[in-house]
Parts: C-alpha cells; sequence; structure tokens
C-alpha cells in the first residue's frame, strides 16, 4: 500500500515538474514561433506576387518590402493581397488571395496568385499544411506547384472548373496529381473550385 | 592498445565509488572510448538508423540534428541517473520516456523559436528522437546504474560517436548531391554533375555501409594489435 502510494506520488511529481517545464518553454517561445509564422506568410505572399526577395532575408527585411509592395485588402470572407507597381494609381498587374481548405489531416493553407482577369494562374503555395510527408506534402513542392501556372479557374461559362487528375492532365483546366496522395490532391482541387467560388462572389 | 579489457557498464561503475573527481581515474575515458568508439551506437550497434537515413542530405542538418541528439541524451540520462536510487522499478520505463520526451519537446521548441529554417528541413525527425533507441539504451543500459557524472561522460559519447557518423554521412552526400559544402560550392556546377543517388535515401545506405565496414576493419586491427 505505501509502495502503491509512494509510486503514484512519484508519478504524479514527475508528471507535473514535466509539464511545468514544457508550459514555461512554450509560453517563452510562443511569440518567436508567430513571428517566424508570420515571416513565413510574408515570404509565401512576396513569393507568389514574383517580388524578389534575398533567400536569407530576416522579419524585419520582408516587413520593408511588404509593406512597400503589397497593399493588404479584405473583401467578406477573402483577404486580397494587391501587387503595388511603380505607379500606385496603376490597375495592379497581380493578386494573391489567401486559401484555406479541408486536407486529409488538418487544413490547408496557402496562397494563389492571379492575373488581373482574376481568372488566370500565376502562381501556388501551399505553405501550411498537416499532409503525409512524402505523399501529400509534395503539394509543396514545386513540380507539384509549377502546373498551375496559367491554368483558369473557371471554364467558358463561369463555373468553377479546374481539377487536379490522376494523371494526362490536358488543358487549362487540369494539372496532374501525386500517385499515392489521391485524397490531397481531390481536397486540392477542392480548394481550388471554392476559390473560384469565393471570387466569383466578391466580384 | 586496448589494454583495458572492453568495459561491462556494471563492472565500470565499481571501484569507482566517492571519487567524485574529474574522469574518475580513467574510468570515464575507457567508458567514452567504449560507447564512442567500440560500440558505436550508429555503425556497430545500427541504432539511430531512422535519422541517419533522412537527415543526412547536408551536412548542416547533421550537426544540427547531432547536437540536439546529444543535448537530450546527456540531459536526460542526467536526470535519470540522479534519480535512480529514487525511481520505483514499476514505473521506471514511463519515467524514462516521460523524462527524454521533456527534453525533446524543449530542443524542438528552441530550434522552431530560433533556427525556423533548419526545424522545417529537420522535420518530424527532431521529435522523434523521442523514440530514438540510442537514448532509453543509454538511459537503461548505462545511466540507471552509475553516478550522474559518469552518466555524462556515456551520454556524451554515445551523442558523439551518434553526431560523428551523420556529419560523415552529411558529407559525403552534400558533396557529392549537390557539389557544396554547409551550402558553399565546392565542386562547380560548371563540371561537376550532381549525383542525384546521394540526396536520395540509397546514398545513405551506400555511405553507411561503407563507414560500417570501415568501422569493422579498423576495430578487427584494434583487437589483432594488441
Amino acid at each position: 500500500m505505501k509502495d502503491n502510494l509512494y509510486t503514484l506520488g512519484y508519478a504524479v511529481a514527475v508528471g507535473a515538474i514535466c509539464a511545468g517545464l514544457l508550459t514555461a518553454a512554450a509560453e517563452f517561445t510562443a511569440p518567436y514561433r508567430e513571428a517566424n509564422q508570420r515571416a513565413d506568410e510574408m515570404r509565401n505572399i512576396l513569393a507568389v506576387l514574383e517580388i524578389p526577395v534575398a533567400p536569407g532575408a530576416g522579419a524585419e527585411e520582408l516587413t520593408e518590402v511588404f509593406d512597400q509592395r503589397v497593399r493588404r485588402e479584405t473583401k467578406d470572407s477573402l483577404t486580397v493581397y494587391f501587387l503595388v507597381g511603380d505607379d500606385p494609381q496603376a490597375e495592379p498587374e497581380l493578386v494573391a488571395v489567401d486559401v484555406v481548405g479541408r486536407g486529409l489531416w488538418g487544413p490547408i493553407r496557402g496562397f494563389v496568385s492571379l492575373e488581373p482577369d482574376w481568372d488566370t494562374i500565376r502562381g501556388v503555395t501551399f505553405h501550411d499544411h498537416n499532409e503525409t510527408p512524402g505523399l501529400g506534402a509534395e503539394i509543396s513542392h514545386d513540380s507539384f506547384l509549377d502546373q498551375f501556372r496559367g491554368k483558369r479557374l473557371t471554364d467558358e461559362d463561369g463555373q468553377p472548373a479546374l481539377q487536379v487528375v490522376s494523371s494526362g492532365a490536358d488543358g487549362p483546366w487540369q494539372v496532374d496529381g501525386i500517385s499515392g496522395a489521391t485524397i490531397t490532391c481531390d481536397r486540392v482541387g477542392d480548394l481550388m473550385r471554392d476559390l473560384a467560388r469565393q471570387i466569383q462572389e466578391v466580384r | 592498445m586496448m589494454s583495458t579489457a572492453p568495459l561491462d557498464p556494471a563492472t565500470a561503475a565499481e571501484g569507482c565509488g566517492g571519487c567524485g573527481k574529474g574522469f574518475c581515474d580513467g574510468k570515464g575515458r575507457a567508458i567514452f572510448k567504449e560507447t564512442s568508439w567500440t560500440s558505436n551506437p550508429v555503425a556497430v550497434q545500427t541504432l539511430g538508423i531512422c535519422p541517419a537515413l533522412a537527415v543526412t542530405t547536408r551536412l548542416e542538418n547533421s550537426l544540427v540534428m547531432g547536437a540536439a541528439m546529444i543535448f537530450v541524451c546527456v540531459g536526460s540520462t542526467f536526470m535519470l541517473s540522479l534519480l535512480r536510487h529514487t525511481t520505483p522499478r514499476r514505473i521506471r520505463l514511463i519515467a524514462s520516456v516521460a523524462i527524454i520526451a521533456t527534453f525533446v519537446i524543449l530542443i524542438d521548441q528552441f530550434l522552431r523559436a530560433f533556427y525556423w529554417e533548419m526545424s522545417r528541413q529537420l522535420g518530424p525527425y527532431v521529435g522523434l528522437i523521442i523514440t530514438n533507441c540510442i537514448v532509453l539504451g543509454r538511459a537503461e543500459a548505462f545511466a540507471m546504474q552509475n553516478k550522474p557524472q559518469l552518466a555524462i561522460v556515456d551520454a556524451l559519447a554515445a551523442g558523439i560517436g551518434f553526431t560523428t557518423i551523420l556529419a560523415i554521412v552529411g558529407f559525403f552526400r552534400e558533396l557529392l548531391g549537390e557539389g557544396t559544402l554547409l551550402g558553399y560550392v565546392v565542386l562547380h556546377p560548371d563540371w561537376y554533375t550532381k549525383n542525384l543517388v546521394m540526396v536520395l535515401a540509397p546514398g545513405a545506405f551506400v555511405v553507411m555501409g561503407f563507414l560500417i565496414a570501415l568501422f569493422n576493419w579498423l576495430q578487427q586491427k584494434d583487437v589483432q594489435g594488441s
């Protein structure tokens, strides 16, 4: 009986000390991790808007470039990032929107940049997701993302049409998926068609 | 060369009672050699192969992974050795894993906060140190029976043995696979064709195979020479 109590007490004590330490560490690093996350988002927005930044640029440098070249606007559920050119009054050459969708294990977050027609895709990034490493996680690799360049969100009738297909992608509304990651790829397709709908509502 | 017989951790602890100074009169050195060289965790015991294959595409990644491993190994075995008389036998393993996990999460949080890029590249492998056989192996086989100062020496030896192997594999894979070392161009792309095999997992297996063969050969010579 005494033994059991000792064992129980010991377990509680070890658990409590470890938990306390970890809570303190998480609290302490939280602002730094959030800053890293924000910098990462900015880096991705700048990347889809094709604004060059030094590869090792720190958070401050990124913020500076971001504030100078990007104008942020919220339209209903859509956050839009306009590329500000040399002439601030001119029509933006490129717009980026943030996208969120369901993935296999958790949400997929990313940015899509569009030509001024709000339909033709220039670039796509997925910066935050929990897809399976080596399979679904390949959606954030350039080999997959580069396919989206020049594809269109809606067909001639204005219906959301972009699809991720298993193989033999053809035409402006299809991109090749990743083998072994069918669900993730289907969800990416859903996400792009949702984006088309959202854009139609906003415009 | 091998004047001391291969060390049994249990006998290593004996005769060290209360010396408390430095390396315990050569005992520490013998333990260090045993754990890092004679029974190197990766090359001889073939433990920790998963990170050795996964994160060694670049030398820098190997070194950071090794540093994380040394931190976790030294920290947790030291704590476990301190607590070795008070830990109830029945929950020994659970307590070990809880303490190891604490150290792993600490270093993981640290990397996420201050080395964001690196932490992204290492992916899940820092967190997976929790399940690494080397840490739990040293905790169970050594730290639970020995004084804290010896446990530190043993854990350092295991960590350094691990890091050295990772660094060697990372050196060859980065050099041959990408033509760079720590990010600096060594083999210029104008005249060097990057070897994709080295970037992918098979390259790690090939380098590891050569390393293990080299280890066996050197150690056989060591035994014959004595």
